[in-house]
């Protein structure tokens, strides 16, 4: 337990186990990263809204990159465990120099991936997707699971985040968080990159960074609640410590 | 009586009936709301959901007040557009991309005329050159382009629907955002829009959970000076922050429904009367009877296709509230295969105030998964034995002990589960518009309605439908003996209440 982590770090990464190797080390780390993150996101309001137009769209994207990588750790640790190893290559660097970085969490392919429609199609069973938000995780994981949640928060009352979140069903919850995961990722993208040959003022104005930002921070935070009723989730924090930790990051607020 | 409520600002229902210069003053908005305009304001298209009376336009507008050029710092253009054009709700394709192109060529000229007329733009009336015209504009500017289409889709006009959400999706871009406000019970899109994909649904409900629920309705208040009550009423425990917050929840938060409320309060305690359990149960069920009942009268006209669910709409709500009144419930879990069989007829519920969706899926004692709804107090109260507020509903209506009661549970066993539902109309046009105008005289469903003396000059005239009445021309009305300005006005906005929602 390290005791200045963050809530959003907290739900997460969940009970951090100091000291030891492995997928520890990992989701000690990315908890670290993410705290740093969080850190700068709340100094955000003290920029100018250039310097807000610039850094928020890089900030954001890294949330949604940590957090989802700390899901994956915390869901299907192989994945990690075997990035892990590779990195720990001592020319890692070095050899990607000139070449893109398949030894890492990619978007497409850990995050999202092709539409499935039938999974059990393949009777073989080779190399099924298994991306957070895939069609396998949808119907192992999230929609398994989906019950379990509402029964989690049926009786929690003033918290904004979870009053809505009781008031869809899973269709509209995995819809919906698909589509934020996903044009959330190309937005920031486009802020970071700029690809845009319109003003950025415009486009990434303060308004529309302040929502891409909090969309950001609730779509991960509210997926690391969900995973806190995942019975097989590593370093699973107890629903109610959960249920706060999402309440704080609410309170805390970006921006 | 609610008919006798003196028309003033402060009883203004309707935030899109609101003079532009009273807006600030009578308007109050939540922290929660104040994040939904903030999505409003900020890139990218919403569809902003709620009941008729839940402040949807409100939002709307305040959205488009802090924006270019009414706020010459925002870097966006806010084009507010309400959609209640009697020919739109009648065209179908090519003709409706026209109009409402038109419309909002109309709109965005009056925008620019307001920002000093500085910008060009003058595009031809569909799609493709609107497009590219707002995109020229936003460059010219260097803003962005947020377009509100307020009163956009209604549960029972299908028909254009998959038209304006066709162009809603097409001029959507980079630069140019729409927002529409759309009510319960909305499902059909068009094939090209996908709901959950092509814009983000924001759910306008104000939920008694949330915290400040009390202060909330305590600042709307204040902001109409207590709506003439006197200070002096309150008193006790009936302070006026209980009292908003008490009636806040009656209505299921919703704020047409509120100020209503609240006028009919103020009615009760005139003559220095002090607030206590008799006058809240006057209103109480003085709301339920002149308010939600004819809410159910007035629907069922504009419903389309789905005119033939307002019967098991009546006979749920009777159904629901009659067997919590008597177990002494406030809000009911209804097994979800029957939910889902009675969507429409519970939406039509939704949609005028009955009840408000709390949880989609929640366990049931008696096995299986339910759908929660909370229900009107009002409505609730009639039903109630000995139908009056006593200190211990006031108590645990107000939730002062933070426990939550247990829900009434309608399972297989209800007479729910053996309910049949009619077959919807093959013709989708509004009866209202066949409707005799003698439908619009003064009563519970129209309490603002015309005179028989006003129907019988409108009649002499040949206007004797509402269809008729609609379509007339200002000019031909103030040709009429006895019809000026004032009479005008009340006929436009009874002619509004019976065909909008």
């Amino acid at each position: 337990m390290i005791s200045n982590q963050s809530a959003l770090a907290k739900l997460l990464c969940g009970n951090l186990v100091p000291d030891r190797g492995g997928i520890d080390e990992v989701l000690s780390h990315l908890s670290s990263s993410i705290d740093n993150v969080v850190i700068e996101l709340i100094n955000l309001e003290s920029l100018t809204p250039n310097q807000i137009s610039l850094f928020a769209p890089f900030l954001g994207r890294s949330i949604l990159e940590l957090g989802c990588t700390a899901l994956i750790a915390r869901l299907d640790p192989f994945r990690v465990l075997l990035i892990r190893e590779y990195q720990k290559q001592p020319n890692y660097l070095d050899s990607l120099m000139d070449k893109p970085n398949k030894s890492s969490i990619r978007w497409q392919g850990d995050v999202l991936a092709d539409k499935v429609t039938d999974i059990l199609a393949d009777k073989s069973l080779q190399n099924p997707t298994r991306a957070l938000l895939g069609d396998y995780y949808k119907r192992l994981i999230w929609s398994a699971n989906f019950d379990e949640l509402q029964d989690a928060i049926k009786d929690v009352s003033g918290d904004e985040w979870i009053i809505d979140l009781r008031q869809k069903d899973f269709e509209r919850f995995y819809n919906e968080t698909l589509k934020d995961f996903s044009s959330l990722y190309s937005k920031l993208s486009k802020g970071i990159h700029h690809e845009l040959v319109i003003p950025l003022s415009s486009a990434f104005d303060q308004e529309t960074t302040k929502l891409l930002i909090q969309k950001t921070v609730r779509n991960i935070a509210t997926l690391g609640l969900f995973v806190s009723v995942v019975s097989h989730a590593l370093n699973k924090l107890d629903i109610q410590e959960a249920i706060a930790a999402y309440k704080e990051i609410q309170e805390i607020g970006v921006l | 009586m609610v008919n006798l409520i003196s028309e003033n600002t402060s009883l203004i229902l309707a935030a899109e009936d609101c003079p532009a210069e009273d807006f600030e003053q009578l308007h109050y908005f939540s922290k929660q709301e104040q994040r939904f305009i903030s999505n409003l304001i900020a890139h990218g298209p919403v569809l902003l959901k709620g009941a008729r009376g839940s402040g949807k336009s409100a939002l709307m507008i305040e959205a488009s007040r802090r924006m270019y050029p009414a706020n010459n710092l925002s870097s966006a253009f806010g084009i507010y557009i309400s959609l209640r054009h009697l020919e739109l709700l009648r065209s179908e394709g090519d003709k409706y991309e026209r109009m409402l192109c038109q419309l909002i060529i109309d709109a965005v000229n009056k925008i620019i005329i307001k920002a000093g007329d500085i910008f060009e733009f003058d595009p031809l009336p569909n799609v493709t050159s609107l497009q590219k015209e707002l995109s020229s504009l936003s460059s010219a500017s260097g803003k962005r382009i947020v377009i509100f289409f307020d009163d956009a889709a209604h549960i029972g006009r299908e028909a254009p629907l998959h038209e304006f959400f066709d162009i809603f999706r097409t001029l959507s871009s980079s630069i140019i955002s729409c927002k529409a406000a759309i009510y319960p019970g909305v499902t059909k899109f068009g094939t090209r829009f996908d709901v959950y994909n092509d814009a983000t649904v924001i759910d306008v409900s104000r939920n008694d959970e949330l915290e400040g629920y009390n202060a909330n309705f305590t600042e709307i208040i204040r902001k109409r000076f207590l709506m003439g009550i006197p200070q002096g009423s309150f008193s006790g425990k009936f302070t006026v922050e209980n009292v908003a917050g008490f009636m806040g929840r009656a209505v299921l938060g919703n704020m047409r429904g509120f100020i209503f409320a609240w006028n009919h309060l103020s009615e009760n305690c005139k003559d220095g009367k002090k607030i206590g359990y008799a006058n809240l149960t006057k209103t109480l069920i003085d709301i339920a009877s002149n308010y939600y009942w004819p809410l159910i009268e007035e629907l069922k006209p504009k419903l389309g296709i789905y005119a033939p669910m307002i019967e098991p709409a009546t006979d749920i709500a009777e159904l629901i509230f009659r067997e919590a009144g008597e177990d002494n419930k406030q809000d009911v879990l209804i097994l979800r295969e029957i939910a889902q069989r009675l969507s429409k007829p519970l939406e039509l519920l939704e949609y005028t105030g009955f009840i408000s969706i709390r949880d989609v899926s929640r366990a049931m004692k008696s096995r299986g998964r339910g759908t929660r709804y909370s229900l009107n107090l009002c409505t609730l109260l009639e039903k109630i034995r000995g139908a009056r507020v006593t200190q211990e509903i006031y108590s645990r209506w107000l939730n002062e002990s933070n426990e939550r009661n247990e829900s009434l549970e309608l399972h297989k066993t209800s007479e729910l589960f053996k309910m049949q539902l009619p077959e919807l109309l093959k013709d989708g046009e509004m009866l209202i518009f066949k409707e005799d105008i003698s439908k619009l005289k003064k009563s519970n469903a129209y309490p603002y309605g015309l005179t028989q003396h006003k129907i019988d000059i409108l009649k002499a005239a040949d206007y004797d439908t509402v269809s008729a009445l609609a379509e007339a021309s200002d000019k031909s009305l103030l040709a009429l003996n006895n019809i000026g300005e004032e009479t005008l006005k009340r006929i436009r906005s009874t002619v509004a209440q019976a065909i909008w929602m």
